[in-house]
């Protein structure tokens, strides 16, 4: 099993225990918020450990008096159906869902998982961008998607939550890929939404992204999801998924939401949020590469657990969290990517930020559910 | 020329993402400050900075996207939609 790998710090929690998992290396984090007002470990990050024990079988977990530090012994990554797992509202489902798109193509079972809570909030990628960017990353990697999905069933907003989604993940093994071309952008598709407000909210959406976007391409669609009753989730709220569709299947995402009210602050207006949601689409075409900068850290991995063989991909600006990632993946599985920053033959063509290409090979990670089948 | 350019490049991201780890380190005693300045004032030196911001990195909230850039671009600008306009079809091929 390897020695204990210790850590300080809260930041990047999902990594460790991500990592901690496939490589079966016990994890320690200390110091975590030690000097906070609030020291320990969050509501949400508990809750995230839970969701681990209800995938694993035999891990053994302890958290000191105080919260500050946790020690986390994996152990075998189960997975299977049935799994039902009330997420912390503090955080949206899509914290949660990228653990398990990290996860699930290496469970000994088939996933297939109901996560409740918030749908769409403000700082995590939400249930629709990943929807829509992050299950195509997987599904480059192994090729055929029988039974990959994921289920909007009903939204949720913050604070209160009330949202569904379904996950499936089928078993299948990883793929060496080598990804190069990003295409050229040939659609631009989202959705807006607004629960507990007017409908009137998800067309001014609609609307304020349209004038952005359509100065670029003509092929803009952007549904209006409004839902009722049991669907709308707890509190109210609306906002706006955007994601660009390439010629090479590369999809690009970006989201925004309104704030949650409270007294004393002026509530979200939907122009703005629906502005705010095509800038920050085309901030991550700027960044560009074969990959949305949110899930360069799940190719990362996908690229360094699968058979060994040499893996490629070219992909923006790496994210601080990716980068973190990169070194993380360094700690536990002890591989290095050989990282180059692209020169362009071509300077005429506008293709925005620099691109980097990211090159590894894999470990040949054996998958418990498929070599034993 | 080219080649040496990309050479110096490619070492300093490879630098950049493993130059550090991660691990815990010991060296977190406070008896290698800087020298003092005026008997007030510490003088940062480099691995200092890195230390600080190491530190301050340590506890943030962990979340997976891009953060929005300080300044964002504004889109609506003609010059600056010009970036990217051969990200989209509309724009020019190879």
């Amino acid at each position: 099993m390897g020695e204990v790998i210790t850590f300080k710090g809260s930041n990047f929690l999902r990594q460790r225990l991500i990592l901690s998992c496939l490589s079966g290396r016990s994890v320690r984090v200390t110091e975590i918020r030690s000097a906070d007002t609030e020291p320990g470990l969050k509501e949400y990050e508990v809750n995230l450990i839970r969701l681990l024990d209800k995938l694993t079988n035999g891990s053994r977990i302890v958290v000191s008096e105080t919260g500050t530090s946790l020690l986390f012994q994996p152990g075998i990554l189960v997975g299977g159906g049935g799994i039902t797992h009330e997420c912390c509202v503090h955080r949206g489902i899509g914290y949660y869902l990228e653990v398990l798109l990290a996860l699930g193509p290496f469970c000994k079972k088939p996933l297939q998982c109901v996560l409740k809570g918030v749908t769409n909030n403000q700082i995590d990628p939400s249930v629709d961008a990943i929807k829509a960017g992050g299950l195509p990353v997987l599904k480059k990697f192994i090729l055929v998607d029988d039974g990959l999905e994921l289920r909007v069933d009903r939204r949720g907003m913050p604070p209160a939550g009330g949202g569904q989604v379904t996950f499936k993940c089928p078993l299948r093994k990883l793929r060496p890929q080598q990804i190069h071309d990003a295409g050229k952008i040939k659609k631009v598709r989202g959705v807006a939404f607004a629960l507990r407000v007017s409908p009137a909210m998800s067309n001014r959406l609609v609307d304020a992204a349209k004038g952005v976007l359509l100065k670029f391409l003509p092929d803009v669609y952007i549904t209006t999801d409004h839902c009722k009753g049991a669907n709308s989730g707890k509190s109210p709220g609306f906002g706006l998924s955007l994601w660009a569709e390439t010629t090479s299947g590369v999809v690009y995402t970006s989201d925004a939401v309104s704030r949650v009210a409270s007294p004393g602050e002026a509530p979200s207006v939907p122009e703005s949020i629906g502005e705010q949601a095509a800038f920050r689409l085309l901030e991550e075409i700027y960044r560009g590469g074969c990959v949305d900068s949110t899930f360069q850290n799940q190719a990362a991995l996908y690229m360094a657990l699968g058979q060994k063989d040499i893996s490629k991909c070219t992909t923006g600006p790496l994210s601080e969290y990716t980068v973190h990632f990169l070194r993380h993946i360094k700690d536990f599985l002890g591989l290095t990517y050989k990282l180059e920053t692209r020169q362009e033959e071509d300077e005429e063509l506008r293709l925005g930020a620099s691109k980097v290409d990211v090159t590894c090979i894999g470990i040949g990670y054996s998958n418990l559910g498929i070599t034993t089948v | 020329l080219a080649y040496q350019e990309r050479q110096a490049t490619t070492v300093s991201l490879r630098k950049l993402v493993y130059g550090e780890s991660n691990l815990a380190k010991d060296s977190d005693d406070e008896d290698d400050m800087g020298g003092e300045l005026g008997g007030l004032f510490r003088k940062v030196n480099l691995a200092q900075g890195q230390k600080l911001e190491e530190r301050s990195l340590r506890n943030r909230e962990d979340v997976s996207r891009f953060p929005d850039p300080t300044h964002q671009r504004d889109w609506k600008q003609e010059h600056v939609r010009d970036l990217i306009r051969d990200c989209f079809v509309t724009g020019k091929w190879k």
